[in-house]
């Protein structure tokens, strides 16, 4: 059985090819630049495509920018929750000093600062108006109060833990935990998490499924073209890479897209949302999309239309072929 | 070399195209697949390819048992054999030598060697003058030759053909043939299928008969009692 025959008709077979390693890295080039130059071939048939992923993509990181504004801004404008040690009227100075220093020392406090009954009044009466009645007053009926400031931006929960151990020192009649704005805050910046999530989700799937119909299409219209260039003796990696790239061009440019839609709701939004921040008598900076989360959006819908072209050609080349 | 052992097609439909087929031809054998439309000629050459998988049995390939192959290593195969098909599937948004250039492509070779081989194998079918046309363009008979420039232009082993005179006139069936020979006569396993019996009634090749998926006349063991009579 004399297979390899080498008449001169068989000669050379091996010797003008490219090295596997070469032949690997062409295949790529040329895959590259192929569904590089597919989209800039048809440049209207394709931005439909890219603004539909690049619409989805800006849902959910859109939502994402106002999400972590909203939290920047919710830290700017309330501070640390506060926990208040009402003192006994009874507590000598020394004690008291005693205790700040010691509160100081735990590491889940940041500070704390004693607010003495005269200065309470004197704030009471700078925001009530309520002077005269006041006057009317034997004598101060407000307590000497600790304001403990948290560390770090705790739970409702360690919160009131700390709150909890603070209780039983001698010279505190009672503690109050800040504590409802903080449940509220938290609670509604978890559900616009849990939200942002939900909707990053489903838009990706979104977006999968999307360049995965796209490439469909367009395998479809090539069908003729896939089918000769697997009977020649292309290998499905072959035939599957211009696809592959095509998807992740989809992606990218789509998230591209997005990246400059959410800057500019971003810029539109920024007057008006400074003009309110004014009326409070405060400065407000959006925080734009910085480098690492443009890139990271990008990397991410880059990946999402890799999967969707995926999911397109497993279906296509696992059908058998007809001639 | 191409051999098959106890090869038999059958699909889920019941129907069985291929039949217990026992067959072997010789590297650098030239022969014909005769038999009416149905006799399970395209299925055989298809099996050869791995466009179909055998449901029973085994094919050999040059030592290589395919009926085993799985995955990437079909498109290996295929390239040890050149198709040429009744209609050729052409690419007509592409130049005859795109089409033709698509194997050498697929199988990584250098851009100077894909023109070289490109223009000797347009040249031996003599289309090197329209290689910059579109096969639209072509006639069937000029289509049917970039089919077998395609076929022959990475030098396979194994030459299949599937009624590759169908559908053109005598006097081209002829030369088409004539091509066939000279490709087999430099060592290249040659197989044709057609159902058109007038036009190798007078070939000394060896003439494979099927008729319901099953070898009824083989030409070869009639030659080999001939010569040993003689």
């Amino acid at each position: 059985m004399n297979s390899n025959v080498q008449t001169p008709y068989h000669k050379n077979a091996q010797t003008n090819k490219y090295s596997s390693l070469t032949q690997f890295s062409m295949d790529h080039v040329r895959a590259f630049l192929f569904a590089l130059g597919e989209i800039v071939k048809k440049p209207f048939a394709n931005m439909l495509t890219l603004s539909v992923i690049g619409t989805v993509m800006s849902l959910p990181f859109g939502f994402y920018l106002l999400l972590s504004n909203f939290q920047l801004i919710s830290q700017h404008w309330h501070g640390r929750p506060e926990i208040s040690l009402y003192l006994k009227s009874s507590a000598p100075q020394i004690a008291i000093d005693q205790l700040i220093e010691s509160l100081k020392t735990q590491p889940a406090i940041k500070s704390a600062r004693y607010i003495s009954p005269e200065e309470g009044l004197q704030s009471f009466e700078q925001f009530t108006q309520m002077k005269h009645i006041l006057s009317h007053l034997s004598h101060n009926p407000l307590p000497g109060v600790i304001s403990v400031e948290p560390q770090q931006q705790l739970s409702p929960q360690a919160l009131n833990a700390l709150a909890e151990q603070l209780k039983p020192l001698g010279i505190v009649d009672n503690v109050q935990v800040d504590s409802v704005w903080v449940k509220r805050l938290y609670y509604l910046v978890q559900i616009g998490e849990r939200i942002f999530y939900t909707l990053t989700f489903i838009f990706s799937i979104g977006v999968v499924l999307i360049v995965g119909n796209t490439i469909r299409l367009i395998m479809q219209k090539h069908a003729q073209e896939i089918l000769v260039m697997r009977l020649v003796g292309a290998t499905k990696a072959f035939i599957r890479r211009p696809f592959l790239y095509r998807g992740f061009f989809y992606g990218l440019l789509g998230g591209i897209l997005a990246w400059l839609l959410v800057s500019i709701l971003l810029l539109w939004l920024s007057n008006p949302l400074q003009q309110l921040a004014q009326s409070y008598g405060s400065t407000l900076l959006l925080k734009g999309l910085n480098w690492e989360t443009g890139l990271g959006i990008l990397g991410i819908s880059s990946v999402l239309g890799l999967m969707g072209s995926w999911v397109a050609l497993r279906q296509h080349l696992k059908a058998p072929e007809s001639v | 070399m191409i051999q098959f052992n106890h090869v038999t097609k059958s699909y889920e439909n019941g129907q069985v195209a291929v039949n217990n087929i026992n067959l072997t031809l010789e590297s650098g054998e030239m022969a014909y697949l005769k038999g009416h439309s149905g006799a399970g000629k395209t299925t055989l050459l298809k099996l050869i390819m791995m466009i179909e998988t055998v449901s029973r049995g085994q094919i050999i390939l040059n030592n290589e048992n395919i009926s085993r192959a799985r995955g990437e290593r079909i498109a290996y195969i295929r390239r040890q054999i050149g198709m040429i098909f009744q209609n050729p599937p052409l690419l007509f948004n592409r130049t005859v030598f795109e089409n033709v250039a698509l194997p050498l492509i697929v199988a990584g070779y250098r851009p100077k060697e894909i023109k070289r081989r490109v223009n000797a194998a347009l040249d031996k079918v003599s289309l090197l003058h329209k290689q910059n046309s579109s096969p639209r363009t072509l006639s069937t008979g000029e289509q049917q030759r970039v089919g077998i420039a395609r076929a022959v232009v990475t030098k396979p082993s194994i030459l299949l053909a599937d009624e590759p005179t169908g559908n053109l006139d005598p006097e081209l069936s002829a030369e088409i043939l004539k091509l066939f020979e000279a490709f087999n006569k430099v060592g290249v396993t040659v197989l044709i299928a057609t159902h058109d019996f007038s036009l190798i009634q007078n070939t000394f090749h060896r003439v494979i008969t099927l008729e319901g998926g099953q070898i009824i006349k083989d030409s070869h063991h009639e030659f080999k009692c001939a010569n040993t009579v003689s």
